[in-house]
């Protein structure tokens, strides 16, 4: 070894080291200044959002109940597939495509999810999956980071289409209604009610969102809660429906179309309304099915239309208890006034002819009614003024929405020369008149609107506004039987006088109970009073057959019967109405008697009840 | 050998305690990156090889070093059969065949290759005697260190050999490299380069340059490591989340935390603070080990510290700017913190050669 190495050069080299080691040390200090101090904020929440996760917990809509307590529409559990948006990964998404089934309206609407993708909400990959499908994803956890089976509780209508229109549906709540007050407090993709009850007590069945804030790993796997706030039901609505009356009805309604609601006279709680053909509301509420939707919405028979509400016919010879009451309270004609029906009768040149061929000869107002005669009222209507006629019309709630609590009910028609002249540029002729006068021609009535007519005419005048709702209940509660009435005050009264109601009254105890049209409402041992009517679909002149029941089926006539009863403070009032039934007698005054005969037994049988329940109580 | 008194008083006490508390904060962290996971004891077996690398620092100390590189020859031979072995008949491992099994124990066989070749480096160096390097010793160090770089690439292990190529870059500077040869190395390497991308990089080290120049090109991807890394760093703030309350590798965000990341971890439990500590700690062990290399009797001491200290400071640079995002995913252990055995022993091994050269700085 030699000790006389010169080291310098070596050593002066090595100097260099220090100063390029600080150097490098120095700028590596800086980069984690630039990203510890002064890009910290955003790192933090970057970590945040690695790890933390809110997932909102849907609260359960509450109960809808009739009115004696039975279950109308519920809550099932069911399952959601989300992934959020921090974890979404293109290989995970082909995972789970390959893993789950998806139909084609499935595969649509999550390409609509994602391309709608945003910050906060999480995509929505397939809704209500079935249970062995829960366990397939959740027991792939690892291999599906992100992937997370939700629950939730997702609306059952156990009757299927029991009152579908009027209890409603639910469906996922879209852009727009997000911004709706009467959706305050929806969540994106959520169940909210689009119709019927559903839609109406929106607010009042939603519940409070819950939201849990997890802790999740790289995997999505959930460690632990970091907090929770648990979802609160919304409120329980109780309904005025009597599930009885509504079954009963709907039963009767199996293979026509038409519309029913029944209420009651003194307080306008609606016991029945049904619309045929039915829908089952569990379709909007499962899983997203386009073809289904796609039937209903092609639909010919048009079931979703609340056709109660919303379906707008010619009242036909109903529409004469307005006429007669228009002629009585104008002093046109008095009760005894007679006029000659021969089969028809020659007026402005042209025949207005009767339901009966052969003529009622001499007839009477009562005997009118009865016979719902209508040479009877042309000869009324050409003394009368169409103005007087739709003043009264209006009187009697034609023409505006009665202002029952479910959504999207239509106005009708009553039509007067100013209306005719705004809508077809035309002045009224006197002959429109006539046609008026029994029913025809541009008036046009919601069986709503006829129901509520029964009403007014049974009770003399108060009107009130008919309810579906009874009161509210407190959240996911069942209540008990037999609930306190609330009180309902009457809206208006129509101001006529006591013996134009007499007279009414007299003559509508009169078709059902004399003979008359209405005959077959009868019941045994309860006062019905009803009117008939045929509401003509096409017009006469156009019709080879002469007869109705000779005619295609959708040229056939509406039947319709609107009656209450008791004769005396009525408890039930009634419209019925069968799309193209033909005569109202013949097929309209059946249902309504079936529906008579069932209230007053369960009645009958509810009293006995209570007063064997108050003799048990005393001994 | 005969253990002199001034032996005691010229070991670098500063040099081992800064030794002391880096493997010490690895141990802490390592326990902090691996509660939870599938290997919680890790912490422990850090422990014993640490212990057991000090013996080995022992041993290596207690020897003169000239004696010791008497033996470089025989070693690099070794190491190199080694290589050539694996090559042919090493088991796979997570991919490579790096690994030499010992019974239970496995052993990376590149830290042993940078080991055997930078001494043997260092002893042909020193036995140059002049102050300028010619073609000829160039192109015979060029092959000493190229042997081991091609094997170890072909494992494939790239950051061993991209270690060693500057350890060797390192040695040639202080030995004296003339203007031309930097020009005609420099026009090499810039030819190679795209050959190298073409047919020696793996497609996976592609993605990882890729992945480095833009991390959002696939962040579940190549850029993951990288983006999780920066968000552990970034997220620890100033003090940090305090020991063992980091979110980022309990919850599996940041990969290999307690190997190649543990420098993420140190950022985001103990912050600004922190990492600036740990760099003043790597450059405090630096300036110790260049003062053991200005006191070096001679050229074999001064060459056998500036090797072993390159191949240290790089490593230790190289993890904490990759942490940083500054410079490509490479798998290099942060020297003296991260887990591993292999890194542990031949890191202590290395600074008892240092160690050694500046005990024996007064002996003739």
């Amino acid at each position: 070894m030699n000790i006389y190495e010169d080291l310098r050069p070596l050593q002066s080299r090595l100097k260099w080291w220090r100063i390029i080691v600080v150097t490098l040390f120095v700028g590596l200090c800086a980069r984690f200044w630039q990203l510890q101090i002064v890009r910290a904020p955003q790192y933090q929440e970057l970590a945040r959002s690695n790890h933390v996760r809110q997932i909102p917990e849907n609260a359960p809509r509450g109960l809808i109940l009739d009115r004696s307590g039975q279950i109308l529409v519920e809550n099932r559990p069911s399952f959601n597939l989300r992934i959020e948006k921090t974890d979404w990964d293109e290989a995970v998404m082909g995972e789970l495509l390959a893993l789950l089934s998806f139909s084609d309206s499935e595969l649509k609407e999550l390409a609509k999810q994602r391309k709608r993708m945003s910050g906060a909400t999480p995509v929505l990959v397939k809704e209500d999956i079935p249970l062995e499908e829960v366990a397939l994803v959740e027991s792939r956890q690892l291999e599906l980071p992100g992937a997370l089976v939700q629950f939730v509780p997702r609306r059952f209508y156990p009757l299927g289409t029991i009152g579908a229109h009027a209890l409603g549906y639910v469906g996922r709540i879209t852009e727009d209604q997000l911004a709706e007050a009467r959706f305050d407090g929806a969540i994106a993709n959520e169940y909210v009610g689009q119709s019927g009850i559903e839609f109406g007590y929106n607010l009042k069945l939603m519940g409070q969102h819950g939201v849990q804030v997890v802790v999740v790993n790289s995997h999505g796997r959930r460690e632990r809660i970091l907090e929770e706030t648990p979802p609160t039901w919304g409120h329980s609505v109780q309904l005025s429906l009597d599930l009885e009356l509504q079954r009963l009805t709907e039963k009767e309604f199996e293979d026509k179309a038409g519309a029913v609601v029944v209420l009651d006279p003194r307080n306008g709680e609606v016991m029945a309304l049904a619309s045929s053909p039915s829908f089952d509301p569990n379709i909007f509420s499962g899983r997203f099915d386009a073809d289904a939707w796609q039937v209903l919405m092609n639909d010919e028979d048009h079931r979703l239309q609340n056709r109660a509400l919303q379906g707008r016919y010619a009242p036909g010879s109903v529409f004469k208890l307005i006429v007669a009451a228009t002629a009585l309270e104008e002093e046109t004609i008095s009760p005894a006034t007679r006029f000659y029906c021969g089969g028809g009768v020659r007026l402005y040149r042209n025949w207005f002819p009767c339901h009966r061929a052969s003529g009622h000869g001499f007839v009477n107002l009562h005997q009118a009614l009865v016979q719902s005669c209508n040479a009877y009222f042309y000869q009324v209507g050409v003394e009368l003024e169409i103005e007087s006629i739709a003043r009264y019309a209006r009187a009697f709630g034609l023409g505006s929405p009665t202002g029952i609590d479910l959504p999207f009910e239509v106005s009708g028609l009553v039509p007067d020369p100013e209306w005719k002249q705004r809508a077809r540029k035309e002045p009224w002729y006197a002959g429109e008149t006539v046609s008026v006068s029994v029913g025809q021609g541009s008036v046009l009535v919601t069986a709503m609107q006829m129901a509520q007519i029964a009403a007014i005419v049974g009770s003399s005048g108060v009107v009130f506004r008919p309810h579906v709702f009874l009161r509210p209940l407190p959240a996911g509660m069942v209540a008990e039987p037999a609930p306190p009435t609330p009180v309902e005050e009457p809206i208006r009264r129509v101001a006529l006088n006591e013996s134009t109601w007499r007279a009414l009254q007299q003559a509508m105890w009169g078709v059902v109970n004399e003979s008359g049209t209405g005959w077959r409402a009868r019941v045994q041992g309860v006062a019905v009073s009803g009117k008939t009517g045929t509401a003509q679909v096409a017009s006469m002149s156009n019709l080879s057959e002469r007869t109705d029941e000779d005619r295609p089926e959708h040229l056939r006539n509406h039947a319709w019967f609107v009656g209450y009863a008791p004769r005396e403070n009525p408890e039930l009032a009634l419209a019925v109405l069968v799309e193209h039934g033909g005569q109202g007698g013949r097929a309209a005054a059946p249902i309504a008697q079936k529906i008579f005969q069932t209230y007053f037994e369960g009645q009958k049988r509810r009293e006995a009840d209570d007063t064997r329940q108050a003799f048990l109580v005393r001994n | 050998m005969i253990l002199d008194r001034r032996f005691w008083f010229g070991i670098d006490w500063l040099l081992v305690l800064g030794i002391f508390l880096a493997a010490g904060l690895g141990v802490a962290i390592i326990y902090s990156a691996t509660q939870g996971g599938p290997t919680p004891d890790y912490y422990k077996r850090q422990i014993v090889w640490f212990v057991l690398g000090l013996v080995l620092m022992l041993l290596v100390l207690a020897i003169d070093y000239h004696f010791l590189l008497d033996y470089a020859e025989l070693f690099y031979i070794a190491v190199t059969g080694l290589l050539v072995y694996l090559y042919f008949f090493g088991a796979l491992r997570a991919g490579t065949n790096r690994w030499l099994e010992l019974g239970a124990f496995t052993m990376h066989s590149g830290e042993l290759a940078k080991l055997a070749a930078v001494v043997l480096l260092a002893k042909y160096f020193a036995a140059v005697r002049k102050n300028q390097l010619g073609a000829a010793e160039v192109a015979i160090t060029g092959a000493l260190v190229g042997v081991p770089t091609i094997l170890v690439i072909l494992q494939p292990d790239l950051g061993t050999a991209v270690t060693l190529v500057f350890a060797y870059a390192v040695l040639c500077f202080l030995a004296g490299l003339r203007g031309r040869l930097v020009l005609v190395a420099s026009v090499i390497l810039a030819l190679a380069l795209p050959l190298a991308w073409s047919f020696v990089l793996r497609d996976y080290q592609k993605e990882r340059v890729l992945a480095f120049l833009d991390p959002n090109l696939d962040p579940r991807g190549a850029g993951y490591q990288s983006i999780q890394s920066t968000i552990s760093v970034g997220s620890g703030g100033l003090t940090g989340k305090g020991w063992l309350k980091g979110s980022q590798s309990p919850l599996q965000f940041l990969p290999a935390p307690h190997t190649d990341f543990v420098f993420a971890v140190i950022g985001e439990e103990f912050g600004f603070v922190g990492v600036v500590g740990v760099v003043l700690l790597y450059l405090m062990i630096t300036i110790r080990c260049l003062d053991a290399g200005r006191r070096a009797r001679d050229r074999l001491g001064i060459y056998l510290v500036a090797g072993i200290l390159a191949m240290f400071v790089f490593q230790a640079f190289y993890n904490m700017a990759m942490v940083g995002g500054l410079v490509p995913i490479k798998g290099f252990p942060l020297p003296l913190v991260s887990y591993g055995g292999s890194s542990m022993m031949t890191t202590l091994v290395g600074f008892g050669l240092i160690l050694n050269v500046r005990m024996r700085c007064f002996v003739n």
